[in-house]
């Protein structure tokens, strides 16, 4: 009890459950619980069914957080494994995930995520309120909740495992064997129920919701994800005999409409435009991501530092010079920073034949030209950052004093964590005010929709239905946000690629290379390179080489891994249970 | 003890007892929701959570724990020769557990928990005491053994079906209940994969028949382990898993009392060791690791590779394949293997007195009642069977950790002490 008085909120939880002990308390030493509340008065008071459904909430895995004191990267694990950017050193979780290969006994732990406790909470919540006494809209709106929780934790199952065993009820212990032992749905059956799930949300949600809660909009967007996702599998997967890890090919187009009526939803509603801050078309981009409440975000999970929910985002990414921590930690490979266009609209890996080694080339043009996403999602060398440069030249040579981009004397080497390979390290996300930040004081919000995303799923949605048209002026839209010229034809790649751009570090990539079915020819063992960067001091000019990371090379992505294994021991438990194809 | 004059004293002791262990949760027997501690935040305010209780088991009751003991003890020659031999067998029975195997994962609530499990212990101890004297020479020699090992009697858990199924069905389910069935079998079983060292060079991988990564070799890399396909089935995963060491607390411990007295002289030492457990020269650890994140005892021995294999210690080598390296000591594949397990063993020179003390016709004329002067050490002397790492583990606290954990443990230190006691 006495942990949890401090908040008001909660006051009146206590009030009811001190209550309902006196009800239902006996006198004698048949003690109870002074921690637990009775069954039945849940049914009876929406703030107990709201804490209930908080429960839900908080252990979703919006954002994978970490285990504990010990930081173990597991929020970066999905940027890495879908080959964005590496890591400082091979033990971390996330390179460990990213060259595991999975077998019968299961994929490796930081990519497997099973949500049946919290699936059974939503299934008992939704029985519950069928049978509550209390105002019919509150019911309403807690079971559209429910649905969107439980839609969120199949979708986050079926795009690892494919058909799930669908339980939409709270099943009894003594229920017979059949009951108990269902077979796995197929996968065309797990979106349709997610659709469904989420179609019910979008009827009974509100569009206005105190932040951080399941809105129409957060069900819409979700639901443009889901469908966008089972359009994908439809279109690119091959058809499997028993339909666990295909959908059929001939219900693309609906699942296709269905993204973009979703997509398009969000994007008319007006709740959630694009984020549109100042000028500055590098700092507009950069706010959408530690800028709290801003219009764009649809749906987040919110941190605080005085109530101690915090990650430990800026504690990995600060570079050298400005952490407190380890920090320079994500390093983009070279191949990632290709994608990104310069801000005329020219190719991103313009000058990367530059990267010789022996020509030397001016900063301004070769980095500072590029687009503002680009550099508000990453730190590059003598980028500007809270009044000082961010340094990664690995040597200088000649001699000279000329000053660096904000003015100051340049070292004769970066700080060691920023020469380790990179040469450019993520930003996004990152709060500029951090300064110094120790580990594990973040409060920037983790983006879960956001309406950048549903310009692209739209996009997408749209030029896969033949309506390239529409999908151009989404992508054109998009870009405009930051003052990149419009694309005059559009294709596929292109919205890929701007997808990638848009979305880089928001961990999304690795799920759209598996469900695009692009993730062998784009992951397996790939080689991967970052820069190494030499400073002449006398014009300040740099040269560039390729410089080979040794222990991320071994990215392994076998036909196999599109769909992760339940593994032996969860078959065990279940003869009707049928394991996915290679394990 | 008619007849037989050298025995002074003989005792057999038994005992039986059963007792009820409550060191389970108190309200498993209820259902409802928790107030939890946690919270999840709206618009930046923290909102309560509650979580339901999982059902419950109105038949909920104590483990019990039985203990049969027998005893004997003897003591002959007049204190010549003394000893006390305990042999125990434990049983824990009702102990709680989740019901899972009637219940597959995607039930998703946590189940009552049931009196299903129970797990045994047999062991002896054994301690003989002998005292003598030589001469002028008076000694004692105490000597002590004991062992302890424990089993799964019955344990909640999957076991698959071998009857009543198709001939393929059954040789799976055999492999699966061989690897994972815990019921009848030893507690201490560490499960991994038998290795045959380390690949050397690239043309070795490109010419192994088996598919040891499960993508035809093609992320091996030299310095990978080559493990060893048991089956025959050209590939590598859980089935090719065996025995590969026990558990990481010794099942004998064994300890030497000795004790000698020669007119002013006195020598006591305590000598002490352990074996059957495993320790695991831990391929990656934790944060109190030294550089790349190894270890600080396993870079200490990897270091000083240089100088042993210069010595001709050519096992040093085999020891640390050359890859993943960020400047430290290479790391291991991390899966569990015989590479890096030594099945240990070790006795110890714990503790060492040599006095003399002062005649007692000396110490009268100087007013005092005693003076001894002494030298005392502990942990001097260990010998030990783990190989290049010996010297940079200590066994003994390795001995101490459940599951043999090595990379955070701080060895004992050595003293030597010397002095004057002085008694007025």
């Amino acid at each position: 009890m006495q942990i949890i008085i401090n908040y008001k909120q909660m006051k009146k939880l206590i009030y009811l459950s001190i209550s309902f002990m006196f009800f239902f308390g006996c006198a004698d030493l048949d003690l109870q619980p002074t921690d637990m509340i009775a069954e039945e008065a849940v049914k009876k008071d929406p703030q107990l069914v709201e804490a209930f459904l908080t429960k839900i909430y908080a252990n979703a895995v919006f954002e994978p957080n970490e285990e504990g004191s010990i930081p173990k990267q597991d929020r970066l694990t999905d940027a890495v494994v879908g080959g964005e950017y590496t890591l400082m050193a091979p033990w971390q979780n996330g390179i460990k995930a990213s060259y595991n290969i999975p077998t019968a006994s299961g994929a490796h732990s930081r990519l497997t995520r099973w949500h049946y406790g919290n699936i059974r909470s939503c299934n008992e919540i939704i029985e519950i309120l069928n049978n509550a006494t209390f105002d019919a809209a509150t019911v309403k709106i807690q079971i559209a909740e429910a649905k969107f929780l439980r839609a969120w934790m199949y979708l986050d199952m079926a795009k690892r495992y494919g058909g799930m065993p669908l339980e939409l009820t709270a099943k009894s212990v003594d229920a017979p064997a059949e009951e108990l032992m269902i077979p796995r749905n197929t996968l065309k059956e797990t979106y349709d129920q997610i659709i469904s799930d989420l179609d019910a949300a979008i009827a009974d949600l509100p569009g206005v919701v105190i932040y951080g809660k399941a809105s129409k909009w957060a069900a819409f967007a979700l639901k443009s994800r889901a469908a966008l996702y089972a359009a994908r599998i439809a279109k690119y997967h091959p058809q499997s005999s028993n339909g666990l890890t295909s959908i059929p090919a001939g219900d693309a187009g609906a699942y296709y409409a269905k993204a973009l009526q979703a997509a398009k939803a969000v994007i008319d509603g007006g709740k959630h435009p694009l984020y549109k801050g100042g000028a500055n078309m590098v700092d507009r981009f950069g706010e959408i991501f530690y800028k709290d409440q801003n219009s764009e975000i649809i749906f987040a999970e919110q941190y605080n530092l005085s109530l101690g929910k915090t990650h430990t985002w800026s504690g990995y990414g600060m570079p050298d010079g400005f952490k407190a921590g380890w920090g320079s930690n994500m390093h983009m490979y070279l191949a990632s920073d290709a994608r990104f266009e310069h801000a005329d609209g020219s190719p991103g890996d313009k000058h990367h034949a530059k990267f010789n080694n022996k020509v030397w080339f001016d900063i301004e043009e070769v980095i500072y030209t590029k687009d503002p996403r680009y550099l508000a999602t990453l730190f590059t060398p003598e980028e500007v950052f809270q009044g000082r440069e961010v340094w990664f030249h690995n040597t200088s040579v000649g001699s000279g004093t000329l000053k660096g981009r904000a003015g100051n004397v340049v070292p004769n080497r970066a700080p060691p964590r920023n020469r380790n390979r990179g040469g450019r390290l993520v930003q996004k996300r990152i709060d500029p005010q951090y300064e110094f930040p120790v580990f594990g004081t973040d409060e920037t919000p983790y983006i879960v929709l956001r309406t950048g995303e549903m310009y692209l799923n739209g996009a997408e949605a749209a030029f896969e239905s033949g309506n390239a048209a529409q999908a151009k002026a989404m992508i054109n839209n998009l870009r405009a946000r930051v003052g990149m010229p419009a694309k005059n034809t559009i294709t596929l790649d292109l919205i890929k690629n701007e997808r990638f751009v848009e979305l880089y570090a928001e961990n999304h990539r690795y799920w759209d290379l598996r469900t695009w079915k692009d993730a062998v020819s784009e992951l397996h063992l790939v080689t991967k390179y970052g820069s190494k960067w030499t400073r002449r001091k006398s014009d300040g000019k740099y040269k560039a080489s390729k410089w080979k990371w040794n222990f991320s090379q071994n990215t392994p992505f076998l036909e196999k891994m599109y769909w992760l294994p339940y593994g032996t021991n969860r078959l065990a438990q279940n003869p009707n249970l049928v394991e996915n194809p290679g394990y | 003890m008619q007849g037989s004059s050298s025995w002074n004293n003989l005792k057999l002791r038994m005992s039986y007892g059963v007792m009820g262990n409550d060191g389970v949760s108190n309200f498993d027997y209820l259902t409802g929701y928790n107030i939890s501690s946690g919270f999840y935040l709206f618009n930046g305010q923290p909102y309560p959570i509650i979580s339901s209780a999982g059902l419950a088991n109105r038949l909920i009751s104590w483990e019990t724990m039985k203990i049969a003991n027998i005893g004997l003890d003897g003591t002959l020659w007049d204190g010549g020769l003394g000893f006390e031999l305990d042999v125990f067998y434990r049983l824990r029975e009702d102990i709680l557990a989740l019901p899972d195997s009637d219940i597959p994962f995607h039930f998703g609530a946590s189940l009552p928990r049931t009196n299903l499990n129970s797990r045994d212990n047999r062991g002896f101890d054994l301690m003989l005491k002998h005292k003598g004297k030589i001469g002028n020479l008076s000694y004692s020699i105490n000597p002590m053994v004991s062992y302890s090992r424990g089993k799964f009697v019955k344990w909640e858990e999957n076991i698959l079906p071998t009857v009543g199924v198709d001939e393929a069905t059954a040789l799976a389910n055999a492999e699966y209940n061989r690897r994972y069935v815990l019921t009848g079998n030893w507690d201490d079983r560490q499960w991994g994969y038998e290795t045959n060292g380390f690949f050397t060079k690239q043309a070795d991988i490109d010419n192994h028949p088996v598919d040891i990564d499960g993508a035809g070799n093609a992320t091996m890399i030299v310095g990978n382990l080559i493990k060893v396909d048991q089956n025959g089935d050209n590939l590598i995963d859980w089935r090719d898993q065996v025995v590969i060491g026990q558990g990481g607390l010794p099942k004998w411990n064994y300890s030497t009392n000795m004790s000698f007295k020669l007119k002013n002289w006195s020598l006591d030492m305590l000598w002490q060791g352990a074996t059957g457990y495993s320790i695991t020269f831990g391929g990656s650890s934790g944060p109190w690791s030294h550089s790349g994140h190894q270890s600080v005892a396993k870079v200490f021995a990897f270091e000083n590779r240089s100088t042993l294999a210069a010595n001709g210690d050519i096992d040093i080598l085999r020891k640390f394949p050359p890859v993943f390296t960020t400047g430290g000591a290479p790391e291991i594949d991390n899966t569990a293997s015989d590479f890096n397990r030594v099945d240990a063993m070790y006795v110890r020179l714990k503790t060492i007195n040599l006095a003399y003390n002062l005649n007692k016709s000396f110490t009268d004329r100087l007013g005092l009642d005693s003076v001894q002067l002494y030298v005392a050490a502990s942990n001097i002397l260990t010998f030990d069977n783990l190989g290049v790492y010996s010297g940079f583990y200590d066994p003994e606290i390795v001995s101490g950790t459940a599951g043999g954990g090595v990379d955070r443990a701080y060895p004992n230190n050595k003293t030597v002490t010397t002095g004057i006691r002085i008694g007025f």
